[in-house]
């Protein structure tokens, strides 16, 4: 056997084992069960006419998927021209923005959420505000809202989307923005027409995990949108531990990995075929 | 991380008991010699504290026993039990979510009759109305009632006050996947006129609440605390236990019984069976049953006394159901629990998402 | 087309002052260059002028309009970088138009800004790649490419950051000619950094030379071959000796034990300056000025020879026929025209 050609394999095979324990398996375990059921032996498409025909599960998707593209197109739009910033500053002034950006993913989501919760609720800052209450029927504000949800979990996102990004973006040669200044583009048209488009694989990126990580959170959304606004996350995590139908909350997890896979894939299409 | 623990632990006690079980002299003589071992299962946290310091000391120590409490909440000590039934491991199980009719149906506990319980005359009815299908009697008992806000409204009297327009926007219901929720969502039911089988008329009047926004729906205890603490929520169905835990935290609430009566969250002792020391056991469980030990439940844990002869401290009076009120405290059975769980989550679901 | 006129310009990072005060005049039409090592300021002060970096002092115009203050996309002149800095998400034909597009109104529809960019390809030779990516050309064709996108559109200024430094040796002629005539032919005013004092010197109407932020002589290429000012200027500015002599009289030097006339009075230690060329290797014929020498080394050039020689110590080169007889050891006389040596400071 050829010693050169096996090392490069042996390097990799950590990360293979790692991927195969950890994400192979309990997927394929997962694809199995979920044509399955806990009562009947052999195979069985139950689990998915079931989830079709629940007019909770339909409507509960259809928010997932319209929050996960909100929230993603909104951290995106915070997150690009906050990196753009971050790539044009000082070392120093970057190491700076550099922990304020990445320090909130240092405490555990659910700390954060009760901050939210505080904030968006009848006691906080805000409801002095005329009106705000009323935000949602239940007169708390901004909980039990998609709107709530969406705010903090695109607190929760933007740090994923501004480091993809500024990975992108740092990579960008500075000369290439210099000669658009020095061709006649302001600050703001050189954004658009060289930092956007070199910054794409990173916005791409960015966006694809942006979404994977809303589609599949019920933690954030739990705590401010509360069990009236359920997601497919809720319910899985329900039917697996309080139902305990694991086949049925299988199922719902691959529909769910699917929506992710068909997005990437879509994404990826699009922005290939927009850098030809 | 929690239940792994318990499972090492679980396994360590089990090694060491079953050491113990080869040795000769042990056994069911006490008198002499090395302690005899007990293995009981807990639910950890402030409840093991307390159990630990009413019941295990002192029975360790009148005894000459030594208590092993390995963590295991109900469902998992179920499947314990089932998985060691050739032989098995635990001396002592508590169930809090009904597992013990499925434990008694598969011969998993053994039974105990009420006449080989010293305290057995003095329990109120619901304590001991499973002995005779072989479950294990009720030590603890924890009702779901009205747990408010006594600076914003006055004591409600009524389930159905949970849809006075009066408290629109400052109610809170407890979504099903909590068991809390379920009793709540139950007494709610029969309030309205529903029934264990028909559960629309409960569900459906706070599905239409929740849709219209005049009422809430949390997920767990601890978004309770919250609810009322800046959520500006007055009142919610919960439990009694759970209320005192609130007025630790600082909130000006109290726990009220609803006139209609209500159902409660019931906790059973239960002998394992094939063990060798099934009397001590049951001896065990009996010293749980007494009015001392009941006393400390009450006055540690606010849970209701089953000893009709425990004395109810003055001020614990209004915080606990005791007395003749605890017979509007209905059990919801195992079985009907593990039966129509689903079909209700469902139910619910469907009437509460928006 | 516009001139440009630095005056007093001063900028600093941080506590480095990088340029000490400089005054440059390029009249319109010119090409002037900036000359001068790394760290010089040539680079820096081309910033200046484009925008990309601000001044703490001193003015910037270019045709009489003071341009200090403009940010670079208001200056309206061009910029050609040593990496050329092709849009590599856009195709020749774009990358050319890009300033025509930023500019906006003034070049017209997209029609007319397309015919622009195709000219200024044509100018450069490169219409015939118009729709190639720029990753798929070779460095050659994307230098050709930067510069036909640098002077489309009329720019008032040209400004060149060492544009031929990335090309190999053949092509890099090739190139200065055909910049010079380009440029001649557009009329474009021009200024061009680079630390290479060939191409300074073949390519400039003017060229300035730069040392630790100052302007350490600025003129003609064959003023300041011929004539430069300082020790400095004579050594980078093409191959100069540069002998240590002392007083010796009026108009006389005395190096080792030759004493040797000079073009100047001076007194004290200074520097000798004699270019290689001029200097003849036992030939005195006509010449005022005779030193004895050792060769030390000989080294073949093809056309000729380059001699380097110990004068009474010092190093001194020079080049020779190749039919001379100088294998190292030899002793020879080495001599030249005393009007041709300058009398430099220290």
């Amino acid at each position: 056997m050829n010693k050169s050609r096996t090392e490069p394999w042996l390097l990799v095979l950590p990360v293979m084992a790692l991927l195969v324990i950890a994400f192979v398996i309990p997927v394929a375990s997962s694809l199995i069960a979920s044509f399955t059921s806990t009562g009947s032996p052999g195979f069985t498409l139950a689990n998915f006419s079931d989830f079709f025909e629940s007019s909770v599960h339909l409507t509960a998707s259809a928010r997932t998927l319209r929050m996960a593209f909100i929230q993603t197109i909104a951290s995106i739009l915070i997150a690009v021209p906050l990196a753009y910033i971050m790539s044009r500053l000082s070392a120093r002034a970057r190491v700076v923005m550099m922990i304020a950006t990445i320090l909130p993913l240092m405490t555990s989501v659910v700390i954060r959420t009760f901050g939210w919760v505080i904030l968006m609720g009848p006691s906080g800052p805000l409801a002095r505000i005329p009106g705000f209450l009323e935000l949602s029927n239940s007169h708390q504000g901004l909980l039990g809202t998609e709107l709530g949800v969406n705010i903090a979990m695109v607190q929760v996102l933007v740090p994923f989307a501004v480091l993809s990004v500024l990975g992108v973006i740092n990579g960008i040669d500075v000369r290439l923005q210099e000669a658009s200044r020095t061709m006649g583009a302001s600050f703001l048209r050189n954004f658009w027409h060289v930092v956007l488009p070199l910054a794409l694989p990173g916005i791409v990126s960015g966006a694809t995990l942006c979404f994977a990580l809303s589609i599949s959170s019920f933690i954030t959304p739990n705590l401010i949108g509360g069990a009236q606004l359920p997601v497919i996350g809720a319910f899985i995590y329900q039917d697996a531990t309080v139902n305990g139908d694991l086949p049925f909350a299988a199922a719902q997890a691959m529909l769910m990995l699917m929506a992710v896979l068909i997005t990437i894939a879509a994404t990826n299409r699009l922005a290939s075929s927009r850098m030809k | 991380m929690k239940r792994r623990t318990a499972l090492i632990a679980f396994t360590s006690t089990a090694v060491l008991a079953s050491l113990t079980a080869c040795m000769p002299g042990t056994g069911s003589g006490s008198a002499a010699g090395a302690p005899t071992e007990l293995v009981i299962t807990t639910f950890g946290g402030d409840w093991q504290k307390n159990f630990t310091d009413a019941v295990v000391k002192p029975f360790e120590k009148a005894n000459n026993v030594t208590i092993k409490q390995v963590t295991l909440y109900s469902a998992d000590a179920l499947a314990q039990l089932q998985a060691q039934k050739s032989s098995p491991q635990i001396d002592v199980v508590f169930f809090s979510g009904g597992q013990e009719a499925t434990a008694a149906r598969d011969k998993l506990i053994a039974p105990i009759s009420a006449s080989s319980l010293s305290n057995g005359a003095d329990l109120i009815d619901s304590a001991k109305s499973g002995l005779e299908q072989g479950e294990g009697p009720v030590i603890q008992i924890s009702p779901v009632g009205l747990t408010y806000r006594t600076d914003k409204i006055d004591k409600p009297t009524s389930w159905n006050d949970v849809f006075d327009p009066k408290y629109k926007k400052h109610v809170a219901f407890t979504d099903l996947s909590n068991s809390y929720g379920t009793l709540g969502m139950l007494s709610i039911n029969q309030a309205k006129g529903g029934t264990a089988d028909d559960v629309t008329p409960g569900i459906s009047a706070m599905g239409q609440a929740a849709k219209a926004g005049d009422a809430v729906v949390i997920k767990t205890s601890s978004d309770l605390q919250q609810a009322f603490s800046s959520r500006d929520i007055w009142l919610a169905p919960y439990a009694q236990d759970y209320a005192e835990t609130l007025r630790k935290a600082g909130q000006p609430v109290e726990f009220v019984l609803p006139a209609e009566g209500s159902m409660a969250s019931f906790i059973t002792a239960n002998a394992v069976a094939g063990r060798a020391n099934i009397p001590l056991a049951t001896k065990f469980i009996d010293f749980a049953l007494s009015s001392d030990v009941q006393a400390k439940f009450v006055s540690g844990m606010t849970y209701s006394s089953v000893n009709q002869k425990t004395e109810i401290p003055e001020d614990l009076k209004s915080k606990v159901v005791w007395g003749s009120s605890l017979d509007k405290l209905q059990r919801l059975s195992g079985a009907t629990f593990g039966e129509k769980s689903a079909t209700w989550l469902k139910q619910w679901n469907e009437a509460i998402a928006q | 087309m516009a001139d440009l006129e630095i005056l007093d310009v001063r900028k600093t990072f941080g506590d480095i002052e990088v340029l000490k005060g400089i005054d440059v005049h390029a009249p319109s039409g010119s090409f002037v260059s900036l000359l001068g090592a790394s760290g010089c300021g040539k680079s820096t002060l081309l910033r200046c002028i484009a925008g990309l970096e601000a001044v703490n002092s001193g003015t910037i115009s270019v045709g009489g309009e003071d341009v200090t203050g403009l940010a670079p996309e208001k200056r309206r002149l061009s910029m050609m970088f040593q990496s050329y800095a092709l849009l590599p998400h856009m195709n020749v034909l774009e990358n050319v138009r890009f300033p025509l597009r930023m500019r906006g109104k003034q070049h017209g529809t997209k029609t007319a800004q397309r015919e622009l960019a195709v000219h200024a390809l044509e100018q450069v030779q490169m219409d015939h790649l118009a729709s190639r990516m720029p990753r798929q050309l070779s460095g050659g064709q994307q230098q050709r490419v930067a510069l036909a996108r640098a002077i489309v559109g009329d720019p008032r200024l040209l400004l060149l950051d060492e544009p031929l430094s990335n090309l190999d040796a053949r092509l890099r002629e090739d190139m200065q000619v055909e910049l010079v005539s380009l440029q001649k032919r557009l009329g474009l005013t021009t200024i061009f950094v680079t630390h290479d004092q060939d191409e300074a010197l073949s390519m400039s109407d003017q060229v300035i030379l730069m040392r630790g932020g100052v302007v350490e002589q600025a003129g003609t290429p064959e003023e300041l071959y011929a004539r430069p000012a300082t020790s400095f200027a004579a050594d980078f500015l093409g191959a100069a000796n540069l002998l240590s002599v002392t007083s010796d009289g009026v108009r006389r030097a005395r190096l080792g034990s030759a004493v040797v006339p000079t073009p100047t009075e001076f007194s004290g230690d200074v520097n000798l300056m004699i270019r290689q060329e001029d200097l003849k290797v036992n030939n005195a014929e006509g010449l005022d000025s005779t030193v004895p020498a050792v060769v030390t080394a000989r080294v073949f050039r093809g056309s000729e020879l380059l001699l380097v020689l110990d004068a009474a110590g010092q190093e001194i080169r020079a080049v020779a026929p190749v039919s001379t007889a100088a294998e190292p050891g030899t002793e020879v006389t080495l001599s030249w025209n005393s009007r041709q040596s300058r009398v430099l400071a220290k």
